[in-house]
């Protein structure tokens, strides 16, 4: 019995089973850091280092694959900290596999360091010793930096027998929080984060560190943010194929953030890059609002940049060019012939970019920073840079949380003077220096008119600058900033005249070489596109159409069911109609009574110019017309959205017929009941903004200021009660309670209870916000009669038709005399639905009133309701009238991001079938990425990236993966996740 | 009535389907063998009586709940242990220098006094037990098994136990004249809870609620309901219970603070619907809501939700009270979000601390942030933790927050600053870190070690400094299942 409760224990609780079983064994626990170091193993037992250079692969470019180093001895090896047990393990990448650094001890055992620790460094160019920073103690008291003999990592010799020794620790006056080499390996620069300030450490040699020779106490006056400036930064962009009349979306600018600072708070720098070109060192601070810039010659501090938000992590990109145009090349030179080649083309003459890029430390958002010319006007602006709409238009378009950045370079030359140029060929019987064609190293432009080139430009091969964004769902991100293949995407290659006379490219995007490579959207500090695309956006299959009984119809083209025609005979009366085949007379055609809801074309008349997709916007689904002269079309458009792949958004975008607004559906609506005289003052309380939410009630939706506006049609919201009233209240008040849910009879399906609201709040509590953050009340005249209750409920009280007082009530004011019965109708109110149901929560929502709610499932629903300062919901009618939410029909609707113009609903009748108008919308910009929480079978696990580094003598990517993962191998042509991970 | 732990729990639990198994299994009555007095035999849950510092009180005390996990024997108990006597001891036996094992107490691996690897230990728990007379009478209680958490009363003179093996709540009081005594209606030479402190009165005066409690509950918060409403003049205050259950329900209890011993807590209703396989709850005391955490067995019941339960009080009829269920946090952006276990808020509440296993790390969410995607819990950061993480706590010191985690798998603990959130120190040392409380006025986190039916006390303090925190010493002998008598 004890075994049979245990074991059911086990096998069914949580709190008992939890961790019991024993994990399974594992080398790397918490990595967090990664140095490469090369190692000569021609002596076994006898390791050496060497410069990290000698290791460095080479890449055959026909097969794209690496290649081990002329000397097979040379292995590359990888060092990496363990947080956990104060350890750091080595990797060698050649062997594929983790080293024991004791062979005595069972298991994986590695090199011990001081506890915590977090970053390693081998210099490249002397790899004798190996520094690691801890932030726990490394003497048992103090953090500090260990120093070890390299060679001790392929010893396995163990602690007590090993020849390379551990050299007395280096103590620091308190936690490093990063840790980097000088660019002339002569020392090291520190940020101690809890003093405020980075210091450096010379290293003397023969593994030894000197004294602390430079303290650079950090900035606590935090600058004003740099205004954006039109113009300032350049918006790189190479594209084809965007829908006829559309541009890229421009920029929403915002101005910088300004936050009012604690000035009590102190800097903590947590993040260095070196700037290598200026010779500055960045430093992220993690409380302050900026990154500091310190001259690494002499310490000295130079002007911040004023980031608006404290950022912990950043990078720094090498000049970047502005430029892919091309130009005829004076220095063609055709080795077959002996001759020039004028066709041949060469890059044209630009200026260069630098930018940097941070984590925000408040949302894990990134941000891109314009970082090129001290001296110009928008050095140090936050560059609006997502063009989606979004709440964050000066962040990198990112949907996940950010931990960590790293610039990638693959087959670019950073020390060049023109990184678009291989480097020289001093064999070019041309004499100028340049080497592109049959180009055998890979670096350079991409010219299309390249007989050879080196792989075919792909989404997937990455040659150029980009930036790689580590995030929180297991997923490595890759983000366009110079793509030195972006010339040939989309082109045809050698044979084909690539160019006129002036340059500029022809075949472009018609007939490319690469097939399907005909919709190319390459745009600096934007996601890059993963996949061939022939177009940007579409709704798939069509609009569909879903009716309350459960069916649904898919429209067409044009916008009518599949298989339906459109309405064609003009009528000004349903007298013009066939009544007896059942059409009527709507919107000056004759239809059917029934009509199916549908889409209608955005102009009943082809002519009209307003037939057109809004300026914006571009046409998703609709027919195209012939104009029968010179081939000439025209779009007749039934759906327009965004095209712009990254503007527009993968999402379903929803129009319901009295639909509920997003957000405001509550099971504990607590209606005011005076439980002693079972009276209600018509306020309803619950934990919801309505104001955020889009709720506005009939006075505020119909004041004379919103006449005119596009709002100006609406009258109000509606609130709907879905709850049960349950069965033993139903008879109660004489039967009105069957009234008030719609139903003849108990048992029959009560219907929601509709009512419309006066006015809507968001109540000012006067508390702090996360204490309150759901204060809403909705007001309803507690002597309204319902909504759909038609012609009211019969009572048993006499009343006189001839005159007009017998039947209303101070509660109920709007009943009549039913001349007929000579008995009072009664309407019931919102009071007695109240009362039907008892002392008990209310199950609400909010819901259009006569009108289509329109929403995105990532857009939300648009709308200009804010709350005003008495806490009433009311339009704000100076903000962007592109904020719409609501759509009527036989109008034509849109909003920032979507138009449509839905027909077939009777706006008198509350009940008509239909259900939802739904588009989905598929495309926007799927960007290039590995998900490092996928196994190889697929299967999704956990993952949490840590650090990035990119190793160019790999030719490769290293992920950090705390969890499971460890060290993670990704090549980048193409970007693919070599077998090996080292766990 | 069987009131054994074993039959009844074989009856509840394992159901009617297997009535004839368990019939044969639980040869009903078993009276089965009774625990071994003073032993802590995995440690579930902890709680502190009053502060440290209270003048009234003669000492503070640790209530321990073992859990009786292996079902060894036939309830559980509850250990009420001196917390300054505890000190104390530690105190002399590290004062007194590199001493071997002195009878009970004394530290092993005395090689240095900074060496990390040093523990004392008072071995017998029996040596700190509180309780009246030399006997240490009323130190400790049985109560059912598998008692899940036990959460004190705001006014701290009450302590809930939800209790797994009966499927509900059980009640106990403290002494009020500070021995650290345990009451719950035990006969005349029993350490056994009367049973009338596992039953709770049902409300059934509001219309049609059927407030039968079903399901495993495994996590309750306790909130006064002056926080919830204000109070009638001359109502007198009372407990808010939410009893969170592993089948998706919480049941609502309401326990009026009149009555003294006598009183019960009142079951006013029961919320279905919400997501299933609750673990864990934690309130957060600025909106009143309880934060639910869950951690399903079956993959295809995990979800990414943490939902939220609120309490709305009538305050014209209170027991017509109602739990209902407020918008839940949507864990996005993650890989997997799938298994949170705990939740901790910032002193000022803003900041959500969610403990997940998937992935192993502490998820910050900004309750004022903008999320990425609408609905969606705000995650600013998320930031790795030891190997099966299981509780996480908040301390304040010098005005900082601290997040104090254990890793059941890590066998450590793990202590993190807050803004930026971020490692201060690993404390390794444990078998299996699981429950834990935490002694503020001390800057003692008081660690569970379910898997060696231990507790230890780790002293926070350094790492205001920057240092490591360390374990003081622990209570108990280590020992798996089969080190018990």
């Amino acid at each position: 019995m004890v075994f049979m409760l245990a074991a059911f224990c086990a096998s069914a609780a949580p709190a008992c089973t939890s961790g019991i079983g024993l994990s399974s064994p594992r080398a790397m626990n918490h990595p967090v850091d990664v140095a490469f170091v090369c190692f000569d193993t021609t002596v076994v037992g006898l390791p050496t280092v060497r410069p990290l250079s000698d290791c460095a692969l080479h890449v055959d470019v026909a097969s794209n694959t690496r290649q081990p180093p002329l000397n097979t001895a040379m292995h590359m090896h990888a060092l990496v900290t363990q947080r956990t047990r104060g350890e750091v393990a080595a990797v060698d990448l050649i062997a594929r596999g983790e080293l024991d650094s004791d062979m005595s001890v069972p298991g994986y055992t590695f090199v011990p360091v001081g506890e915590q620790p977090t970053q390693i460094v081998v210099p490249p160019t002397d790899p004798t010793c190996t520094y690691v920073a801890s932030r726990g103690p490394v003497d048992g008291r103090h953090p500090g930096i260990s120093i070890i003999d390299t060679r001790r990592f392929r010893s396995g010799a163990g602690l007590d027998h090993n020849p390379f020794p551990l050299h007395a620790p280096y103590i620091l006056p308190s936690a490093p929080a990063d840790m980097l080499l000088a660019p002339d390996g002569a020392s090291f620069w520190i940020a101690l984060d809890a003093l405020s300030v980075v210091v450096r450490v010379p290293i003397l040699g023969s593994c030894e560190l000197g004294t602390i020779d430079l303290v650079v106490p950090l900035y606590e006056d935090v600058p004003p943010g740099v205004a954006f400036t039109a113009g300032s930064t350049v918006d790189l962009t190479r594209q084809c194929l965007l829908a006829a009349g559309t541009a890229p979306v421009a920029p929403y600018v915002v101005p910088p953030r300004n936050p009012a600072v604690d000035p009590s708070a102190e800097p903590q720098p947590v993040a260095l890059a070196f700037d290598v070109d200026n010779g500055v060192l960045l430093v992220a601070d993690r409380t302050l609002p900026m990154i500091h810039r310190v001259n690494v010659a002499d310490g000295t501090l130079l002007r911040p940049l004023a980031t608006g938000v404290p950022v912990r992590d950043v990078v720094v990109t090498p000049r970047v060019p502005n430029s892919y145009d091309l130009v005829p090349d004076p220095c063609a030179f055709d080795t077959a012939t002996g001759r020039h080649a004028p066709g041949s083309a060469i890059p044209a003459p630009t200026t260069f970019s630098r930018y940097v890029y941070a984590i925000d430390e408040t949302d894990g958002t990134v941000l891109a920073i314009e970082y090129s010319d001290e001296s110009a006007v928008g050095f140090g602006e936050v560059i609006p840079v997502d063009v989606r709409g979004a709440r964050r238009p000066d962040r990198v378009a990112m949907p996940i949380v950010a931990r960590s950045l790293e610039i990638v370079t693959p087959q670019y030359d950073t020390n060049a003077a023109d990184p678009r140029f291989a480097p020289a060929d001093p064999g070019d019987p041309s004499g100028c220096s340049r080497a592109f064609t049959g180009n055998p190293s890979g670096f350079g432009l991409c010219l299309p008119n390249d007989p050879a080139p080196v792989q075919p430009p792909s989404p997937v091969v990455l040659r150029g600058v980009f930036l790689v964004v580590a995030s929180t769902d297991g997923a490595l991100r890759f983000v366009d900033v110079y793509d030195l293949d972006a010339p040939c995407r989309g082109r045809a290659f050698a044979g084909a005249a690539a160019f006129d006379a002036s340059g500029s490219s022809i075949n472009d995007c018609t007939t490319p070489t690469v097939t399907g490579d005909n919709a190319i959207y390459i745009r600096r500090h934007r996601p890059r596109v993963q996949q061939l695309l022939s177009t940007f956006v579409t709704v798939g299959t069509g609009p569909t159409v879903f009716f309350r009984g459960g069916g649904s119809v898919v429209l067409g083209t044009d916008g009518v069911p599949t298989g339906q025609t459109p309405p064609t005979v003009p009528c000004m009366t349903t007298a013009n109609c066939a009544t007896d085949a059942g059409l009527v007379c709507r919107r000056g055609f004759c239809v059917s009574a029934d009509e199916t809801p549908a889409l209608r074309l955005f102009a009943d008349d082809h002519n009209d110019a307003a037939i057109a997709c809004p300026a914006g916007l571009g046409m998703v689904w609709g027919a195209t017309e012939s104009l029968g002269m010179m081939s000439a079309t025209r779009n007749l458009p039934i759906v327009c959205s965004l095209v712009d792949p990254f503007a527009a958004i993968s999402e379903t975008w929803s129009a319901v017929y009295e639909g509920s607004l997003p957000g405001t559906f509550t099971s504990s609506a607590n209606a005011h009941v005076d439980l002693s005289t079972h009276t209600f003052d018509g306020n309803i309380d619950t934990r919801t903004d309505y104001c955020a939410r889009g709720v506005i009630g009939r006075e505020q939706a119909t004041a004379p200021a919103v006449i005119g506006e596009p709002e100006g049609r609406y009258q109000g919201d509606m609130l709907a009660i879905t709850g049960i009233i349950p069965s033993a209240n139903l008879e109660g008040m004489g039967g009105l309670c069957r009234q008030v849910v719609n139903i003849a009879q108990i048992g029959e399906p009560q219907q929601p209870i509709l009512a419309r609201i006066q006015r809507a709040f968001t109540l000012p509590t006067g508390a702090p916000a996360q204490q309150q953050p759901y204060t809403g009340r909705l007001f309803v005249d507690p002597t309204t009669p319902l909504e759909n209750r038609g012609a009211g409920f019969v009572t048993q009280t006499a009343c006189d038709p001839t005159t007009t007082d017998s039947c209303p009530t101070a509660d109920h004011p709007h009943d009549v005399c039913d001349a007929t019965l000579r008995l009072c109708r009664t309407f019931p109110t919102i009071s007695d639905a109240i009362r039907c149901f008892g002392d008990t929560l209310l199950t609400i929502d909010v819901r259009s009133f006569q009108a289509f709610t329109v929403s995105g499932t990532r857009s939300g629903f648009s709308t200009r309701v804010v709350r005003a300062a008495d806490g009433t919901c009311e339009y704000d009618l100076a903000g962007d009238p592109l904020r719409q939410g609501h759509a009527f029909n036989d109008t034509l609707f849109r909003n920032a991001r979507i138009a449509f113009r839905p027909t077939g609903v009777s706006q008198t009748t509350l009940t008509n079938e239909l259900a939802e108008i739904r588009m989905v919308l598929t495309g926007g910009s799927s960007q290039l990425g590995i998900d490092l929480s996928l196994s190889s079978t697929g299967v999704r696990s956990m993952a949490l990236p840590t650090g990035l580094h990119y190793s160019p003598e790999m030719w490769a990517l290293y992920g950090i993966e705390t969890e499971r993962g460890g060290l993670v191998e990704m090549t980048l042509r193409p970007l693919s996740r070599t077998q090996t991970a080292y766990q | 009535m069987p009131v054994r732990g074993i039959p009844l729990f074989c009856t509840l639990l394992l159901g009617l389907p297997f009535a004839g198994l368990t019939l044969a299994g639980c040869q009903i009555p078993n009276p089965g063998i009774p625990p071994v007095q003073a032993t802590l035999n995995f440690p579930i849950a902890l709680a502190l009586t009053a502060p440290a510092s209270n003048p009234d009180a003669q000492s503070d005390f640790l209530l321990v709940v073992n859990a009786n996990y292996d079902a060894r024997y036939n309830q559980g108990t509850i250990l009420s242990l001196d917390m300054r006597q505890i000190m104390l001891r530690f105190d002399e036996i590290r004062a007194n220098g590199r001493f071997p094992q002195n009878g009970h107490m004394g530290c092993t691996n005395p090689a240095s006094w900074d060496d990390p690897n040093v523990e004392c230990q008072i071995a017998e728990a029996v040596d700190v037990m509180a309780g009246s007379g030399p006997n240490h009478d009323g130190a400790e209680v049985w109560i059912d098994s598998f008692g899940a958490g036990i959460v004190r009363s705001p006014q701290g003179d009450r302590f809930y136990i939800p209790t797994r093996s009966t499927s509900n709540l059980t009640w106990v009081d403290i002494d009020p004249s500070g021995t650290g005594a345990i009451m719950c209606d035990q006969a005349p030479g029993s350490l056994r809870c009367g049973d009338r402190r596992r039953t709770t009165m049902v409300e059934t005066g509001c219309t049609d609620r059927d407030v039968t409690l079903r399901g495993d509950p495994n996590a309750l918060v306790v909130m006064p309901m002056s926080s919830l409403v204000t109070l009638p003049a001359g109502t007198a205050e009372r407990d808010v219970l939410l009893m969170l259950q592993r089948n998706g329900t919480a049941a609502l209890y309401l326990d009026s603070l009149e009555g003294g011993l006598a009183r019960q807590p009142i079951r006013t209703h029961v919320l279905t619907g919400l997501p299933p396989d609750a673990i864990n709850a934690e309130l957060e005391t600025s909106t009143g809501l309880a934060w639910v955490s869950t951690s399903s067995p079956v993959s295809t019941r995990a979800t990414r939700l943490l939902a939220r339960v609120g309490v709305f009080i009538d305050t014209q009829n209170e027991h017509c009270s109602q739990a209902f269920a407020a918008p839940p946090v949507f864990l996005d952006g993650l890989a997997t979000g799938f298994d949170t276990r705990d939740v901790a808020f910032s002193a000022d509440t803003r900041y959500a601390y969610v403990l997940s296993r998937s992935p192993e790390s502490i998820i910050t969410i900004d309750q004022e942030g903008t999320p990425f995607i609408p609905g969606n819990a705000a995650i600013t950061d998320v930031d790795d933790v030891g190997f099966g993480p299981s509780r996480l706590r908040r301390i304040t010191m010098d005005g900082r927050d601290f997040l104090v985690t254990t890793c059941f798998d890590g066998r450590a603990v793990w202590v993190m600053s807050t803004a930026p959130t971020q490692v201060a120190s690993i404390v390794p040392g444990f078998d299996g870190a699981y429950e834990m409380v935490i002694d503020v006025e001390r800057r003692l986190a008081i660690v569970a070690d379910f898997k060696t039916s231990v507790i230890r006390f780790v002293d926070l303090a350094p790492a205001v400094h920057g240092h490591d925190a360390v374990v003081l010493g622990r209570v108990g002998t280590p020992r798996t299942h089969v080190g018990f008598p």
